[in-house]
């Protein structure tokens, strides 16, 4: 990135800090970001790469304090639903929440709280054991129509990795699977190789990690073979590997990072974070991050973030009426 | 009958009761989505082993025992008298220091130098000695761990500063 | 094997994990040495603060504390007849007479050396023998898992101390303690009694801090009262004669290979090792009446075994991702922190960590030898630090500790009531290990019977069929009904 443009960032998020008075009074003590995860993973190390760069270029005149309430998502989430809408609690969550809504889990949801910022994308590898028989998604969408042994999908129940699957079962009426509770993250990986499942999904960090040699290419020793990207267009890191669409699969779903406000909170606190956010996201410490886990830099506020959020659970809500929990 | 029997009559029906409450909370649980079990039967058998096991000590308990291993010589001077009294005290201590914590109303530096304190002096035999070892130590733990897990740890505590 | 184990010196050898495991190593011999505090609530309380390290320099210093604790408790065993550990029980036998009779020197040598012992041949299998494991364990599936889970569970409640039916009801209520939350196979909340707070479950660090620190307060806060003869360090040199270890060659091998295999069982840690090579170092002895007396080969036997059982612990931990003894669950906290999910896979995707692990466990032992022959005089006086001010202030550290890692008061009234409960199942006799170890692997094992049983469709044959899972279940039904047998055969001898 150009001097230029960090330096536009830089006076832009300046000019915010003196537009208005009302700006000036918020935040006046330090703002908590509750993160509803244990401490390390992925949505953990996001927002605390931010807080490095909003302190860093002292884009807030107070303190962001990253608080870890682990255990489930649902309890940290809950937590910031119910807090006072003062402008000083926010929620870093991501896809699950809608999963577990979704699925009757919990009977609160995306809707009940106010979006603040979009930062950060990845899409999944639909990867299968490199011994597997599948060689495309062709070749597994066909086992998974003829009714015969059927194929089984490593899951985390009401998760990234599950939605994918649900999703790629359901861009082919006829097609269905087995599912197989296997975890989330570093489970599906030994379940593939072990050969206890059949198909599961990979970060694309994880398949450049465990199956990319260095030239970009599948290495000919690797442990599983990605069949299908679920991006829009071929990740740039691992271009060998068609996405689903390319193949005729209509399967579109990209997990990202979203903070949210309790309803209610004031909107000049809203737009402070977000001005914030969106200045750091174009640092380098965010770009480093991005970079390394393989992320697209989206970055998406206000009425453009609401319309993706409604968009966003309108695709899910009926492929994920599948997993909902009849009482 | 002595003591240790009567707790294991206690535990034993307190087990019990567990495994009751297990059995009533998990009767509602619906049926597996993608698994063939569900979330019920494991806490199920689980509940109905641990009230058979605990209803076999409590019928144990009554059943004439046989004579137990001499259980080795005691020396005379290794038997202490348990102060009950300070175990009720540090109990009753902590779960004040507990509410008070969660109700953010004190800081936590000043808050935890008090606790610090209260339980040293109810603890050491010596009250003169005990005071101002509870000083000594209550204000360095205090405001050292509201240092240590505010600024250097950001843990969401009650800071008056 | 070597260059990867060379990769692995080297990463110690950088300043920051050598400091690290130096400082595990001296705080956890130090710890191990004051009674009433332990090796697991010390690797407890500073479980949160790993989360600020990278995941090399955690392991290094819980591996550090690790075996510095479990060596440092035969301190205090054997000057106080307080066992600084659990571990160290058996070492009050034979040391704490040795130590009164006038040779206090002498114990603390014979245990030095033997702990030393014990630790440099556990590692050499686990150098040598978890990579062979690991690759063998790849081809564990769900059924698999399962079985072992459960002969681990049983194993553990018949080896505890105790009778056995109190060993299973602490397991049983480990297993139920472990159910409330978000049930992970069906994502549905089960046992929350409908209140979101519970949605989480019972968590790990408030129940181990509960069950095994806050009761352990609560004992010592009821014994506060408790002297302790003083026996000075007076006497002869700590360090052994070369005509000591050749005399005691065969004892140190022998409690060596007891506790490392014993280590090796899933979930049976330590304090098992010493009390089997114990007995069998007294029934194999030509003087067993000298045992209990102030024996050397007493000492040795207890504390070769205990420090041995450290190396092997770490084997199914590095190999399958089920800890050896409860310490090892710590140490699985700490990785998972860092992503990193031990297990079959640590090998593929995590080969430099591994390593490391591996290294710092021989540097951890060299250094624990050097610590304690250097400064075990000076730790013994370590042991009459007034417990009125010790306690309080391990106690807000507690609260302080289990409210710090996931920011919710919960947490803490949870650590509280199992300290209560702890402390009352211990009275009554009924063990904490099979408790813990049942609340640690009862979830790992309802979710592998389940995603098993979701792949057949329900069908539950392959648990018989599958030869590793059969012998597993084998196993587990003979661990059941051994002691019905044992019970049997001395009815018969009375007859």
């Amino acid at each position: 990135m150009t001097h230029t443009k960090k330096l536009g960032a830089a006076l832009l998020a300046a000019s915010f800090a003196f537009a208005s008075p009302a700006w000036a009074e918020w935040p006046e003590k330090p703002i908590k970001i509750i993160v509803p995860f244990g401490a390390g993973g992925t949505a953990d190390t996001i927002p605390r790469t931010f807080e490095k760069a909003i302190s860093a270029g002292k884009l807030l005149n107070q303190p962001m304090k990253i608080l870890n309430v682990g255990g489930h998502f649902s309890v940290g989430s809950r937590r910031v639903m119910e807090a006072e809408p003062d402008g000083y609690e926010f929620l870093l969550i991501q896809i699950a929440l809608m999963g577990a809504e979704a699925m009757g889990a919990i009977k609160f949801g995306w809707r009940d709280f106010e979006p603040v910022a979009l930062t950060g994308r990845f899409c999944n590898m639909i990867s299968v054991s490199a011994k597997s028989k599948y060689q495309t998604l062709e070749d597994l969408m066909e086992d998974a129509r003829d009714g015969g042994d059927p194929v089984l999908a490593g899951v985390n129940i009401g998760g990234q990795n599950h939605i994918t699957m649900i999703l790629l079962e359901s861009s082919d009426p006829k097609a269905s699977f087995r599912h197989v509770q296997t975890g989330g993250g570093t489970k599906v990986f030994p379940a593939l190789v072990g050969g206890h499942i059949d198909v599961g999904t990979q970060t694309t960090l994880e398949i450049v990690n465990n199956s990319v040699g260095p030239d970009g290419k599948l290495a000919p020793d690797a442990p599983l073979r990605p069949i299908a990207y679920t991006g829009t267009e071929r990740d740039p890191q691992v271009p060998s590997v068609p996405t689903a669409t390319e193949q005729g699969y209509k399967v579109n779903f990209c997990p990202d990072f979203w903070w949210l406000a309790p309803k209610g909170t004031p909107q000049e606190a809203i737009d402070g974070l977000a001005d914030a956010l969106q200045a750091a996201a174009d640092s380098p410490g965010v770009k480093k991050l991005y970079e390394s886990k393989g992320f697209l830099p989206t970055f998406l506020r206000g009425q453009e973030f609401k319309d993706y959020l409604v968009g966003m659970w309108n695709n899910l809500e009926g492929p994920l009426a599948k997993i909902k929990q009849k009482k | 009958m002595d003591s240790s029997k009567i707790l294991e009559i206690v535990i034993a029906i307190a087990f019990m009761s567990v495994a009751v409450a297990v059995f009533v909370e998990v009767r509602d649980l619906p049926p597996g989505l993608i698994d063939p079990l569900g979330s019920a039967p494991v806490p199920r058998w689980t509940a109905a082993i641990l009230f058979m096991l605990s209803l076999a000590m409590l019928v144990k308990v009554f059943l004439p025992s046989k004579e137990l291993p001499a259980a080795e010589p005691v020396e005379a001077d290794d038997v202490v008298v348990e102060r009950i009294g300070a175990g009720v005290g540090v109990a009753l201590l902590t779960v004040l220091y507990v509410v008070v914590l969660a109700s953010r109303a004190v800081g936590f530096s000043v808050l935890t130098a008090a606790f610090v304190f209260a339980l040293v002096v109810l603890l050491s035999q010596n009250r003169i000695r005990g005071t101002w070892t509870g000083l000594a130590l209550g204000i360095p733990v205090g405001f050292g761990c509201e240092y240590l897990f505010t600024q250097v740890f950001v843990v969401d505590l009650p800071t008056w500063w | 094997m070597i260059e990867s184990l060379l990769n692995g010196f080297l990463s110690m050898a950088s300043p920051w994990p050598f400091f690290f495991v130096l400082f595990g190593t001296f705080l956890g011999v130090t710890i191990g040495a004051i009674p009433g505090l332990s090796g697991s609530m010390l690797i407890a309380l500073t479980l949160p603060l790993t989360y600020y390290m990278d995941a090399l320099t955690a392991v290094s210093l819980i591996i550090g504390m690790y075996v510095g604790s479990v060596a440092g408790g035969l301190i205090s065993a054997s000057l106080l007849r307080m066992p600084g550990t659990a571990a160290a029980v058996m070492t009050t036998f034979d040391g704490y007479p040795m130590a009164r009779s006038g040779r206090p020197g002498r114990a603390l040598g014979l245990g030095i050396a033997a702990s030393f012992v014990g630790g440099l041949f556990s590692w050499v299998v686990l150098a040598t023998m978890s990579k062979p494991i690991s690759v063998w364990a790849t081809g564990f599936g769900p059924f698999e898992y399962f079985t072992l889970i459960l002969s681990a569970l049983v194993l553990i409640a018949a080896v505890s101390q105790g009778s056995m039916l109190k060993g299973l009801i602490a397991g049983a209520f480990g297993v139920l303690v472990s159910m409330p939350g978000i049930d992970p196979s069906s994502g549905q909340p089960r046992m929350t009694w409908d209140w979101y707070a519970l949605n989480g479950g019972l968590k790990l660090m408030p129940v181990l801090l509960g069950a095994f620190v806050v009761s352990q307060i609560l004992k010592d806060v009821l014994e506060i009262d408790r002297k302790f003869k003083r026996v000075d360090l007076v006497d002869d040199s700590i360090i052994l004669k070369l005509s000591d270890y050749r005399k005691q060659a065969v004892n140190f091998i022998r409690s060596s290979a007891i506790g490392t295999v014993i280590g090796i069982l899933p979930g049976v840690g330590a304090n098992i090792g010493s009390v089997v090579s114990y007995t069998a170092a007294k029934n194999t002895s030509r003087e067993p009446e000298k045992f209990g007396t102030g024996h050397d080969d007493g000492i040795v036997a207890s504390e070769a075994a205990n420090n041995a059982t450290v190396g092997g612990a770490l084997i199914p931990l590095i190999a399958m991702g089920i800890p050896g003894s409860i310490i090892d669950v710590f140490l699985i906290a700490a990785l998972m922190i860092h992503s990193i999910q031990p297990g079959p896979y640590l090998f593929i995707n995590n080969a430099d960590i591994v390593w490391a692990m591996i290294a710092a466990c021989l540097l951890a032992n060299i250094m624990m030898f050097v610590i304690m022959a250097s400064f075990a005089g000076r730790m013994s006086q370590l042991m009459y630090l007034p417990r009125a001010y010790l306690l309080p202030v391990v106690l807000t550290f507690c609260i302080v500790g289990a409210f710090a890692l996931d920011n919710t008061m919960l947490d803490v009234w949870v650590m509280l009531a199992f300290g209560v409960i702890g402390f009352f199942m211990e009275r009554a006799g009924i063990p904490l290990g099979p408790f813990i170890i049942g609340f640690i692997l009862a979830p790992l094992a309802e979710v592998k019977l389940r995603s098993g049983l979701s792949a057949t469709a329900g069908d539950i044959t392959p648990i018989f069929t599958r030869p590793l899972s059969l012998t597993f279940l084998i196993l587990t039904l003979v661990l059941l009904l051994m002691p019905f047998y044992g019970a049997f055969k001395r009815r018969r001898a009375e007859v």
